[in-house]
């Protein structure tokens, strides 16, 4: 009986000693300001790093800002040299939880809230988001999109350009999900 | 009549030029990384050294820049690879992936370092392409 007792207890440590994350280090970010008329403003970050860890909903997202592809090459100068300052700050970061999330929850594609701090040129922002999570085989589709304003993150526009870049940023995030072995 | 043509033409030929300067400034090419010389040659492990000794040197030493590492190939998917577990490169848009064959044998990659991946201790690089030894 108490070696059973504490067959279970070691197995119980051994679990939680063993957060079972899923990640990604080829995630989607795609960056879009454009304003009607003008040349588009997007860009494209393919080498996101994302950690879920699926007992806790927490996740932690890691883009390195060189990493975004502008078509335009002068476009993607200005992006880091006169905006991101990304030399100055190479990282974006966001730090949050998935509310109520659930790896074991039977649907295949369900809507979760998601909140947590986005740090970017240096600056923070509380970000509230819906999260979308697709069980895709052994593996976790996760899809949010939310809006940004430059602003928030002291980030000046020269009124010379106000016009062609809009207020609202908009990123949309698709990560694919692998579960750590 | 003649000069004010020769003047006319004068004056096209300058807003052409200055159009033609223009257009290249705002639609310049990107970097070719593939065809530049690395700044720096050097070894997986020196490299992620450098960056675990000092986050905020290393990074100015080596952001945006053209780099060539050495070492042992670890993991290949299509479109990424790995070194040694610390340096991760994205593949160029038109280079094939390393055959499986090359898993743990000595290989050289080229790329743009975009900075260190503080939550998996990881270097990260893009437009990366095999260099033939």
């Amino acid at each position: 009986m108490k070696q059973t007792l504490l067959c279970a207890l070691f197995f119980i440590t051994l679990s939680q000693g063993f957060a079972q994350k899923y990640i990604t280090k080829t995630g989607m970010l795609d960056f879009e300001g454009s304003v009607e008329a003008f040349e588009p403003v997007k860009a494209t970050h393919s080498t996101t790093t994302a950690i879920l860890e699926t007992s806790t909903g927490k996740i932690a997202v890691l883009g390195l800002v060189k990493g975004f592809r502008f078509r335009n090459a002068l476009m993607e100068e200005h992006f880091n040299e006169n905006y991101m300052e990304s030399d100055t700050y190479p990282k974006a970061t966001f730090n949050g939880s998935i509310e109520d999330f659930s790896i074991t929850d039977s649907a295949l594609k369900k809507e979760y809230k998601m909140q947590g701090d986005l740090t970017i040129h240096g600056k923070t922002k509380r970000i509230d988001a819906l999260v979308t999570i697709i069980k895709n085989g052994d593996d976790i589709d996760l899809e949010t999109d939310f809006i940004v304003a430059p602003e928030d993150f002291d980030i000046e526009i020269p009124n010379l350009v106000k016009e062609k870049i809009s207020e609202n940023i908009r990123i949309a995030v698709r990560f694919h999900l692998v579960k750590r072995s | 009549m003649k000069k004010r043509n020769r003047i006319t033409v004068g004056i096209l030929l300058f807003v052409g030029v200055m159009t033609l300067i223009g257009y290249n400034y705002i639609y310049q090419d990107h970097r070719d990384i593939a065809t530049e010389d690395s700044v720096y040659v050097l070894t997986a492990s020196q490299l992620i050294q450098d960056f675990q000794d000092h986050e905020a040197d290393a990074t100015q030493k080596y952001l945006n820049k053209t780099i060539t590492v050495k070492g042992t190939l670890q993991h290949i998917d299509e479109t990424s690879l790995v070194i040694e577990d610390v340096i991760f490169f994205a593949l160029s848009e038109n280079t094939d992936p390393p055959t499986p064959e090359q898993i743990n044998k000595l290989i050289q990659v080229k790329g743009r370092c975009i900075g260190y991946d503080s939550l998996l201790e990881e270097v990260k690089f893009d437009q990366a392409s095999i260099v033939n030894p």
